[in-house]
């Protein structure tokens, strides 16, 4: 039986995110959707974040979930697996630490990417969390990565 | 109580170098990582603070300036919670390192201000040299070498009361480079080259030496064609015998 549209946000509800960041970044994605629905196309598409890391193989195993995000054109809704944002984050945050490509580390040399990669896929909450508390009380850096993280969101918008 | 997480975090650092040693920069970022992280679960402020200050000293050796900037700035937080004034100058100048490799210098020279003024205030002379020096050398890469000089003269004296021989030997590296570009003062740099070689010459290697040989034969020729009097050979042995 396919599914209906109240049946799929009341299960999507019990994974809702509350990563305030995350939702920070949807938040004006959100907004960026609503300024780009001139033609209408968009009206009523919503974003969703879930924290699929407590979901039952069953619910994994569903069309509901996706490990990075997904369109659900019934309700409509656009679907983000928490974890994938992280890693966005963590990826973003840790570019941002240098000034520009060329002071990057990630690209000097083979442990400095193979470590990122190895964090941010193993250790996200943890290394995220490292990463979110350098930029605490600055709260320009931390603007700045957010708005890096919109487009991320917002680029995953369907078109037609 | 937390002897066997420190334990562990010094275990994954020799874990990291060795796999460095053999060539897999894979498993080593993993194994630096782990010993940073690990430090976390420690409870005790302090003592996650005297690991995690040396700890981001290490990385930036190792030139892993993430973990470097993240450990530092953590160490940082704790210092200033704990009320430990040389041990904050440290970590900021830790932080300033980290920020100058990744590009960020006018964090790095917001850093060496800051713990310079910390250092000065609370007697710490040879860490108030360290991050004056640090601060000179954004500076001079900025050709601001007039400022430049003056800081490095003013580590030269901070040092004088609070010896710290690596420093002196950067402070004074650093100087020779900075007169030689003004070609203003050969005294002066004949001076700090001539300390520079009698007191570290024997541990500099080759390599660094040729860095600021030029600007040293620069400043004895200008020197020596201002004094026509003296004898060139002989005076060169006598301030210079490492090198001439």
């Amino acid at each position: 039986m396919p599914l209906r549209k109240g049946d799929i946000l009341a299960q999507l509800q019990k994974y809702r995110s509350d990563d305030a960041v995350i939702l920070g970044a949807v938040d004006s994605a959100r907004q960026l959707l609503k300024q780009s629905n001139t033609a209408g196309r968009h009206a009523g598409i919503e974003i969703m974040v879930c924290n699929f890391s407590a979901a039952e193989k069953e619910f994994r195993e569903s069309p509901l979930f996706t490990e990075s995000c997904q369109v659900l054109l019934i309700v409509p809704l656009i679907v983000f697996n928490e974890q994938f944002l992280k890693e966005l984050e963590a990826a973003i945050r840790s570019f941002a630490m240098s000034q520009s490509l060329l002071y990057t580390q990630y690209f000097q040399s083979d442990a400095g990417m193979f470590g990122l990669v190895q964090r941010v896929a193993n250790s996200t909450e943890r290394y995220l969390k490292r990463l979110r508390a350098v930029t605490e009380e600055k709260p320009e850096d931390e603007s700045a990565i957010v708005e890096e993280l919109t487009p991320r969101l917002e680029v995953h918008v369907p078109t037609k | 109580m937390y002897d066997g997480i420190v334990a562990h975090s010094k275990a994954e650092v020799r874990e990291g170098m060795e796999a460095l040693g053999r060539g897999n920069p894979d498993a080593a970022s993993k194994h630096f990582w782990n010993a940073m992280d690990c430090l976390a679960d420690v409870q005790d402020d302090r003592r996650r603070r005297d690991e995690l200050g040396p700890l981001a000293i290490y990385y930036v050796a190792l030139e892993l300036y993430d973990l470097a900037l993240i450990g530092a700035h953590d160490a940082i937080v704790l210092d200033k919670k704990l009320g430990q004034p040389r041990q904050l100058a440290e970590d900021i100048v830790t932080l300033g390192n980290a920020n100058m490799r990744l590009g960020k210098m006018d964090e790095a020279t917001e850093n060496y201000t800051e713990a310079l003024q910390l250092c000065l205030d609370n007697g710490d002379y040879d860490n108030a040299a360290s991050a004056s020096t640090n601060l000179a050398s954004i500076l001079a890469n900025q050709d601001k070498m007039r400022e430049a000089t003056t800081l490095l003269r003013n580590s030269l004296d901070y040092l004088t009361k609070k010896p710290h021989p690596n420093t002196e030997k950067i402070t004074r590296m650093t100087l020779i480079q900075v007169l030689g570009l003004q070609k203003e003062n050969p005294e002066e740099l004949i001076d700090v080259a001539e300390k520079l070689l009698e007191r570290f010459g024997h541990e500099i290697p080759r390599g660094m030496i040729d860095t600021i040989r030029p600007y040293i034969d620069d400043a004895v020729e200008q020197y020596l064609k201002a004094n026509p009097s003296i004898h060139p050979l002989k005076w060169k042995l006598a301030h210079f015998p490492r090198l001439y």
